[in-house]
Formats: C-alpha cells, structure tokens, sequence
C-alpha cells in the first residue's frame, strides 16, 4: 500500500511537471514518465490489459506524435506565459489538493457502495462479447481519426 | 512467485531490458574513438570542401503519417490480441477490414 | 477495500485539477494539450479504480481500453491541427487566434 501510495504521488508531481515546466520537449518527456508510473500502478492494481495499453500506447507511440510535433513547430520566438499564472498555479494547486482531501475524509465511508454484476470469462470475453458495440465506436473512431489527418495535411493543389 | 517469475513480470521486464539497452549504448561509446571537435570532423560532409548551408523544408507531412501509421496498427494489433474464440472470430475480421482500409487509405493518399 | 477507493478517487480528482488549472492558465497550445492528457490520465485512473472496488475490473478495464484508443485518434488529430495553426499564424500563442478581437 505504501508503495502504491508513492506511485500515486510520483504520477501527480510528474503531471504537474509535464504542464508547469517551460521546456516543452521536458514537459513532453514528464507525461511520458506519468503515463509509465499509472501503467505500473495498473499492473499492482490486477488490471494487466489496461497496464500494457497505457505503457506501450500512451507513454510510447503518443510521446513520439508530441515530440514530432515539437519538433516541427520549433521556432526561435516562444509563446510568454504570464507571469502571474506561475505564481498562481502552484498555490492555487496546494489548496486544491487541501480541499480535495479534506472532502474525500469527510466522505470515507458514505457513498454507498453500488452492487455490481457478477462477471464471468476472460477479458477478451467481456470485452468482445459484452462491449462489443464499444469496438465498433472505437474502429469508426479510428476512421474518422486517419481521415481528420488526410484531410488536414492535404496536398496542395496545382493552382495555388 | 519464484525469483524468476518476478524477474520476467512486465514491469520488472521492461527495466531490465531498458537497462540492457543503457548498457550496450554504454559499451558502445566506450568502444569508439574519443570525439574530438576539431578541423573537418563537424562539417556536414567531412571532406575538405565547404557547403553553404541552404535552410531546408522539413519534409513533415511523411514523417507524420509514417507516425500515425504505426500507431494504429499497433493499437489493432493490441485489440486483436484480446479476441476469444468462438463466432466473434467474425467480428473481429470486421474489425481488422476495416483498419486495413484506414492504413491502405494513409497509405495511399499521403 | 473501500477506503483505497477513496485513496483513487483523491489522487485522480489531484490530476484532474491540475489539468484544469492548467487549461485556464496556459497559452501555449501544445501546452494546452499536454494538460487535456493529464485530465485523461485522471479519468483512466478513475475508472480503474473504480472497477477495482466494486469487484468489476474487467469492464473497467474494457471502457479504459476504449478511451485509450479514442486518444490515440484524438491526439493525431489535434496536432495536426496544432501543426497547421502554426503554419498558418507562425506562433503557437492561442491569443494569435482571436482575429475578430475589435
């Protein structure tokens, strides 16, 4: 449990890096680290599946598409933050953290707890034969995902 | 779990490998010759004539679809993985047409 | 098992918050995605977590897989998007964006 704990807390300080750092390709490299600690807090809660999908997809092939686009829009001017925003950010973020935990101690215990239903099978029972509408949104996602890019990164044509 | 099933667990398995990869980058710059930034060695052809630098369009469009390409196969190819027997088997076929179409698409238009 | 429930639920609402005090005060708009990914994250926590106490964490692991898949779509798209913006205005400020500003 303490070393679940850690890991929590490791994911939250490298989240809060990814977006208050100024570097961006260091902010993009922290959401990566993230993205690997709640892969490896997936796999200490029993969720396998889940744990190999956030490290080998999130934290690998999504860190690749920021950092090109990092890379191709790399200019010498940068975008000037305000310079409040970085005072406020980390304040503002230690009282939210402070409010949210006093709201979870006042609440331990009183949310009832739903009944769920019994599952049987495997995972890739539930999965295809319980959620098998959830896949044919994710392909037409994916569709709709290749055909967003063709259409956004077109070829020019002969007359411009 | 013996001490081989916890060395072969993913997450274990994942630092052990990357500490494998660490190791041979190791190796490999203790075997090379000590770069020395002198004379010729950090023109962009190292053979005594120089080349005016002429800024060059980065070829972006390629690079981002060769990107998108690999993730989508990889995230189907995880997805496939999961597939039980049985007639779902169809389904899952459904699925695979499909992304082939987006690829070939990405493919073919980029 | 309920009371690491709510250990779930502090450490995703932490994430959460954090992603949204970061989409109000950013202007970088690669910046601006990276703290829609925290919220993300936040989400797949909760959902696990979820799942975890109430003893159904194959569907809870199912609807995470889904919303996985969705950002992959979602992240190509919108830096594709991101990438044309700066072609188009040479800049990543979201202020660049308010042409109709009087």
């Amino acid at each position: 449990m303490i070393l679940q704990t850690s890991l929590l807390i490791g994911l939250v300080i490298f989240s809060v890096l990814a977006i208050a750092l100024k570097d961006l390709l260091k902010s993009a490299i922290s959401l990566a680290l993230a993205s690997l600690l709640l892969g490896i807090i997936f796999f200490r809660m029993k969720a396998p599946y889940a744990g190999v999908f956030e490290i080998s997809v999130v934290a690998g092939l999504i860190t690749v598409l920021f950092v090109l686009t990092i890379a191709l829009t790399k200019t010498g001017d940068e975008v000037r933050e305000s310079k409040l925003v970085n005072w406020v950010f980390p304040l503002v973020f230690v009282a939210f953290v402070v409010i949210d935990a006093l709201v979870m101690k006042s609440l331990l215990g009183k949310v009832p707890a739903l009944p769920a239903g019994a599952e049987t099978g495997t995972f890739g029972d539930v999965l295809w034969r319980g959620r098998t509408l959830d896949l044919v949104g994710q392909i037409a996602v994916i569709l709709a995902g290749v055909f967003a890019v063709l259409a956004l990164f077109r070829k020019r044509d002969k007359h411009d | 779990m013996t001490g081989f099933g916890i060395l072969l667990s993913p997450p274990l398995a994942f630092f052990v490998f990357l500490a494998a990869a660490l190791g041979l980058y190791a190796l490999g710059r203790g075997m090379a010759p000590k770069l020395t930034k002198a004379g010729g060695k950090l023109k962009t052809y190292a053979c005594g004539e120089d080349i005016p630098g002429t800024k060059v369009q980065f070829g972006y469009r390629l690079f981002f679809f060769v990107a998108l390409f690999f993730t989508m196969m990889h995230v189907a190819v995880l997805v496939i993985a999961t597939v039980p027997s049985g007639k779902i088997v169809f389904f899952a076929l459904i699925y695979l047409v499909v992304i082939v179409l987006s690829v070939s698409s990405l493919i073919t238009r980029s | 098992m309920t009371n690491t429930w709510y250990l779930y639920l502090f450490f995703a609402a932490a994430l959460m918050g954090a992603g949204i005090l970061g989409l109000l005060g950013k202007r970088n708009l690669i910046k601006l995605f990276i703290a829609i990914e925290v919220i993300g994250k936040g989400i797949t926590l909760i959902l696990i977590g979820t799942g975890l106490a109430k003893a159904s964490l194959l569907t809870a692991q199912a609807l995470a897989i889904t919303y996985i898949v969705i950002e992959v779509s979602l992240v190509a798209t919108a830096l594709a998007l991101i990438i044309n913006i700066y072609r188009q205005t040479k800049s990543l400020d979201v202020r660049g964006l308010t042409k109709l500003k009087g």
